[in-house]
């Protein structure tokens, strides 16, 4: 059981500090607060947190993989704004909006959340519905669909999530 | 001479982060359905608080408001893309039924 007790305590660790961030690290009450409120909330939330049977050990490897991937993130992110911002103050918007599907790889709760949040957040598309490994995707045009595809991101969210493969 | 440059930076992040946002207000008004106009809010909101909140923090330099402003822009970039499945489901589902 020590396991779980890790995970509360890290838990406890992230609540606190997001505390201490905005409390500005003073005075010495607002810790104090900070700490009861901190257990409060996950003793409030104890059913609904992620459990360590569904966690995987974060590697050093999958770690690594994070930064290339925000990186990759960030550039499409930006792109993705450019050319929403084009299409909207394009005089005749030129969109054909379609559903696809795409069979996405990953395996754990977490790689597959971050996945459908940064699908969103690329060019042209959304992530509508989950159903076992496929996500139904809403693109406004048939190239975006294409151009996620190809992503790369992808292969680094593969890399967080199986750092033996 | 810091604080020129300094401010002529934040200025220039806050004024494009506006200009974002205005563009997803127009998209919102301009697009077709409402998937199409999710498209438009979620992403000029996300560059666009994006922007204004990294001119913010470089107007305050290396403070704990820095590390504040830094934490929002955080949660509000994992609570943009929640929030718009959220809206996305509903709609799928009601336009399936």
């Amino acid at each position: 059981m020590r396991g779980k007790w890790v995970v509360w305590l890290s838990y406890f660790a992230v609540l606190f500090g997001l505390w201490l961030i905005l409390a500005e690290f003073s005075p010495l009450s607002e810790w104090i607060i900070g700490a009861l409120a901190s257990a409060l909330v996950l003793v409030w939330l104890r059913r609904s947190l992620l459990l360590p049977r569904d966690i995987r050990p974060i590697t050093p490897r999958g770690l690594l993989a994070f930064f290339p991937f925000l990186m990759h993130w960030l550039k499409d992110l930006l792109i993705a704004n450019v050319e929403v911002a084009r299409i909207v103050l394009s005089k005749n918007m030129d969109i054909k909006p379609d559903f696809y599907t795409f069979d996405q790889p990953l395996k754990s709760d977490v790689a597959q959340a971050t996945l459908a949040n940064a699908i969103t957040l690329t060019p042209g598309t959304l992530t509508v519905d989950y159903d076992n490994q496929t996500l139904i995707i809403h693109s406004l045009r048939p190239h975006h669909y294409d151009d996620l595809k190809s992503a790369t991101f992808l292969a680094y969210l593969k890399a967080m999530e199986a750092p033996d493969a | 001479m810091i604080t020129l440059i300094q401010e002529i930076v934040a200025g220039t992040l806050i004024v494009l982060g506006m200009f974002f946002f205005l563009v997803a207000l127009l998209g919102l008004l301009r697009m077709p359905d409402v998937f199409s106009r999710i498209h438009t809010t979620t992403k000029g909101d996300t560059l666009g608080i994006g922007l204004i909140i990294v001119g913010l923090m470089v107007l305050s330099g290396f403070t704990a408001l820095s590390l504040k402003l830094f934490v929002t822009l955080v949660l509000i970039w994992i609570t943009t893309p929640t929030a718009a499945h959220l809206i996305a489901k509903s709609e799928y589902e009601r336009d399936a039924s």
